[in-house]
């Protein structure tokens, strides 16, 4: 009781500091917890908090700091982001996506645990990057709660629940070490470089604490010898003894499959991150994480049937699998198809939600769901008098084909997104036709070629790389100014996102490739091959 | 309630003896048996996917699918008894040199397509081992290739359990150069340090247990070694030995390291020099699962001779052919073809090098491996002579399910093909 008071004060004066404005939301529509919106109703936000609720008529009196008439528009609990990797430094991730990884001294003599890809003790917090792009982008789509999972190790270390526009950047997290990561994805020359050596090492720790845990007590002429702490190894006695649980990120089949065998060695049910192929398998009663991908993995045999029965795969079997699951159960946690693709998520939501999946079993997957997870429910998660006023308002039902969020309130501030108006100057210039590329930039030279079309001034295509496909979106040509981003997969998974702007002038355009990292920009000089019609 | 339980109990028994399993009834085939010989235009019963009865103009029992094989071949689905299709990612622990805690069973990838290519060939059976890195390797797993099955299905839970050593150029030369073992004496000497450490861990537990007999307050047990203890199985008899080796001196090693510590070599994988130490196999029992005639592909698989199997099957050493590629996997029993040049064979017998032997090298022969009243019907069906490259395999049947069958995949690719051909167009 005392340590919950505790918490709770230390939450007021640290984690969360408060805003000291109050405002009106009237004339708005809310969603309520029984999954259906409500119009004609105001939310009053107070110090960081809701704090009163309800029909237009009970309207409170006095003044605010600010007052919104939001008529027509919808006000929904912000949404939390189960599974991101970004929000950390890029580096190469250790194992089988096979950075170099030096050799071990030899065969004989084993490297210590954190050598080998399994660090518990590593902190996320020492090494958060955030990023003004990756927060724009999460706010702008309604995510102000985003479960960062390191990406790199075997056992990676704690996952960090983050609020990342949280005033006070240093103090932002809300929770830290909800999980322990683990990825079955083995290392390329250092034990274990097979799949089933990560469950035979996990094993070979459990014996080793039991062991350690049975003499604790003995003096150290009894028990023979004398154990040195190893903070390395204890990190996992509260994964395999106690309360503590992994996050088991599966990427397959086997992945799943291993994930079940090594879940059987911990206390607790492990949350798993599955893969589409989740059905594939019968699934356990832990927690469930899934991206809400309607692709099969590289492995799979829906992957290797053939190009035609792959998409036929994508469009009808996985999305009719996801819909059965969510008749099946009620607390699923979907996550974005890929780390950072909330506009993707968004797609495939509307499209559950043709199959005929409720509405709000979709939003508690992104609301409720993740909140009970993360155990922050009596702050997060539902538009209730007392909780955080983490709030989004959206100028269509949320998963309305083109809706839009204006207004994210996180901790009770309001940032606004007002409609950017595309193609504000009529296009001077059409850059229809088949381009080759070369471009120049610290990353040396390269070239690729790509197609686009320009039909009322949006601009689509394809961008060819390396024999890999990029489709061109959200394509635009203003004036003589020229911009796209495109994305597609490079190697196996791993996606690749780059932006272009750029003046079109002569049959040439000169500009800017910003690639995923945001660290590399390059300018780029391109030649029509052949052009489209002149303006 | 509880003298309803033992009903229960022999209810759910006998619900999960019917569960495996199709019913079918072939007609009319060229029956290989091998201990009735071959019995033309008879009909085969598999009932719950075993065996009922191979007899002349055999009564449908009752709704009885059919099938016709007149002029087909029927022989016992193929056997591979070494082999690392279906396994993901990587297969060998090169990290270290003693890996017995690694186990291929939570490797299986049942989405591998070569699972299908080898249908195609008429594999019904496949043994799955850990590389060639290790002296001591990690354990290994027997399948079936249901294709399209879970992983656990695939899983056959009869056969022998079996354990992976490697002699000669792989283990010595796994880490270039750099570490121990670098010789095939280190070989030899990792392998024996090993079992050293497994008899020290077991006298250790059976020290501590006599110390904590009788005492209300016991001691606290030794660690618990995963490792140590399948080694324990090894010498324990509870697990046997499968070894990749090309040389005949090392082999004669291993078995003299096997008679030291008391543990059985079910079998020596590829052995080129076997013929050298012929007698020594026969009288220790050892198989062999070899190519028929694949050699000079590296230094010590220079010295071989395909008419060495004449020896050692006139010794009576059982020889089992393997691929070891999935690609040579499809033609099995083209290879099982060269034992009749090579190896003096009957052509039944030379049948029995991909089928009945290595069933038996696995330990499954109760089960499978020849075409038996109460086998599973595992059968793979050729249209012609099962040893001859001129024959196709036409139909792949694992416990009375089809599993491969020529004529609907032929169907389904000129679909395909048309519809491609339409697309381009």
């Amino acid at each position: 009781m005392v340590k919950k008071s505790l918490a709770t004060l230390l939450f007021l004066f640290f984690v969360l500091p408060l805003d000291a404005q109050s405002y009106l939301l009237k004339n708005v529509s809310i969603w309520t917890e029984a999954g259906t919106l409500q119009g004609g109703c105001f939310l009053l936000v107070k110090d960081g908090f809701i704090d009163s609720l309800g029909p237009m008529k009970a309207l409170p009196k006095g003044t605010f700091d600010g007052e919104y008439d939001l008529k027509d528009h919808f006000l929904y609990p912000a949404l939390i982001d189960s599974y991101n990797t970004g929000f950390q430094p890029s580096t190469a991730r250790k194992g089988a996506e096979g950075s170099e990884e030096a050799p071990g001294p030899d065969k004989n003599t084993r490297l210590p645990l954190e050598e080998r890809g399994f660090t518990p003790r590593k902190s996320l917090t020492e090494t958060l990057l955030l990023k003004n792009e990756d927060l724009s982008k999460a706010l702008s789509r309604g995510f102000t709660l985003v479960h960062v999972v390191p990406r790199e190790g075997i056992v990676g270390g704690r996952t960090l629940l983050l609020s990342p526009i949280s005033k006070n950047p240093k103090v932002n997290t809300v929770s830290e070490g909800p999980f322990q990561v683990l990825r079955l994805e083995p290392n390329s020359s250092r034990y274990p470089t097979t799949i089933s050596g990560i469950l035979a090492q996990i094993r070979e720790i459990k014996e080793e604490l039991l062991y350690r845990h049975a003499r604790k007590d003995l003096p150290p002429t009894l028990s023979g010898r004398r154990f040195p702490y190893d903070p390395e190894l204890e990190a996992f006695r509260p994964l395999l003894f106690g309360d503590e649980r992994f996050l088991l990120v599966t990427n397959n089949m086997v992945q799943q499959r291993l994930a079940e065998h090594i879940g059987k060695e911990c206390p607790l049910p492990p949350v798993l991150l599955l893969s589409p192929d989740f059905w594939r398998r019968p699934l356990p009663a832990s927690p469930l994480i899934l991206p809400l991908l309607f692709k099969p993995p590289l492995t799979s045999r829906y992957s290797l049937e053939g190009e035609e029965k792959k998409r036929e795969a994508e469009e009808r079997l996985y999305p009719e699998k996801f819909s059965l699951l969510f008749k099946e159960r009620a607390d699923i946690i979907l996550a974005p198809p890929d780390s950072g693709d909330y506009d993707g998520l968004l797609k495939n939501l509307r499209t559950l939600l043709k199959k005929g999946v409720q509405e709000k079993r979709l939003l508690d997957s992104l609301t409720v769901n993740p909140a009970r997870l993360f155990k922050v429910q009596d702050r997060y998660g539902t538009l209730e008098r007392g909780k955080v006023a983490d709030l989004i308002v959206t100028d269509r039902p949320l998963l309305e084909e083109k809706s839009r969020v204006t207004i994210t309130f996180v901790e009770g501030r309001p940032f606004e997104f007002p409609k950017v108006e595309k193609g504000d100057e009529t296009p001077k210039v059409d850059p229809s036709g088949n381009w080759s590329v070369k471009a120049q930039g610290s990353l040396g030279s390269f070239s690729f070629t790509m197609v686009l079309q320009l039909e009322k001034g949006n601009l689509t295509g394809q961008l060819f790389y390396q024999g890999k496909r990029f489709d061109i979106t959200e394509g635009s040509v203003s004036g003589d100014r020229v911009s796209f981003s495109a994305r597609g997969t490079l190697l196996g998974d791993q996606i690749m996102e780059l932006t272009f702007q750029g003046r079109m002038a002569d049959k040439r355009i000169e500009g800017t490739l910003s690639l995923d990292e945001g660290e590399e920009s390059l300018s780029l000089v391109a030649n029509p091959e052949t052009l489209g019609g002149e303006m | 309630m509880k003298k309803l339980m033992p009903c229960l109990w022999i209810l759910l028994l006998l619900a999960a003896l019917n569960l495996p399993g199709e019913d079918l009834l072939l007609r009319k085939g060229r029956f290989y048996t091998f201990d009735r010989g071959i019995l033309e235009g008879y009909d085969m019963l598999i009932l719950n996917g075993k065996i009922r009865s191979i007899a002349k103009g055999i009564v449908n029992p009752g709704k009885v699918p059919e099938r016709d094989l007149k002029g087909f071949s029927v022989v016992p689905g193929l056997i591979d008894s070494h082999n690392h299709i279906a396994l993901a990612g990587e297969i060998n622990e090169v990290s270290e040199n003693i890996t017995p805690e690694i186990d291929m069973a939570e490797q299986i990838n049942p989405d591998d397509p070569n699972i299908y290519y080898c249908l195609t060939g008429g594999v019904t059976m496949v043994h799955l081992l850990h590389g060639s890195a290790n002296p001591i390797g990690g354990r290994n797993v027997t399948v079936k290739l249901k294709w399209g099955e879970s992983a656990e299905a695939m899983i056959e839970r009869r056969a022998l359990p079996t354990l992976k050593l490697a002699l000669g150029e792989n283990p010595k030369t796994a880490t270039g150069g750099k570490s121990f073992p670098i010789t095939r004496m280190g070989v030899a000497a990792s392998i024996r340090t090993a079992f050293s450490q497994a008899l020290e861990y077991r006298k250790g537990w059976e020290e501590w247990r006599r110390e904590a007999k009788g005492r209300k307050k016991a001691p606290p047990s030794p660690k618990r070694n995963l490792r140590l203890e399948v080694l324990l199985e090894v010498l324990e008899g509870k697990r046997v030995v499968r070894c990749h080796t090309y040389r005949a001196e090392e082999s004669l090693e291993l078995m003299r390291i096997a008679k030291e510590y008391g543990f059985k070599i079910q079998g020596f994988e590829h052995f080129h020099q076997a013929y050298r130490i012929a007698d020594e196999l026969a009288k220790e029992k050892i198989g062999l699962s070899v190519f028929a005639d694949s050699w000079n592909y590296k230094a010590e698989a220079s010295e071989f001779t395909p008419y060495g199997f004449a020896l050692l099957r006139e010794k009576g050493v059982e020889i089992s052919l393997n691929s070891d590629l999935s690609e040579a996997m499809r033609r099995l029993n083209i290879e099982a073809g060269k034992m009749v040049r090579y190896a003096d064979m009957e052509r039944m017998e030379a049948l029995k090098t991909v089928t009945l032997n290595p069933a038996r090298l696995l330990g499954t022969d109760k089960y499978v491996g020849s075409l038996v009243v109460g086998k599973d019907a595992d059968l793979a069906v050729f249209d012609g002579d099962p040893l001859s490259p001129t024959s196709k395999c036409c139909l792949t049947i694992i416990e009375g399910k089809v599993y491969f069958d020529r004529e609907e995949d032929l169907r389904s690719r000129s679909v395909k093909r048309v519809e491609e051909k339409e697309a381009t167009r």
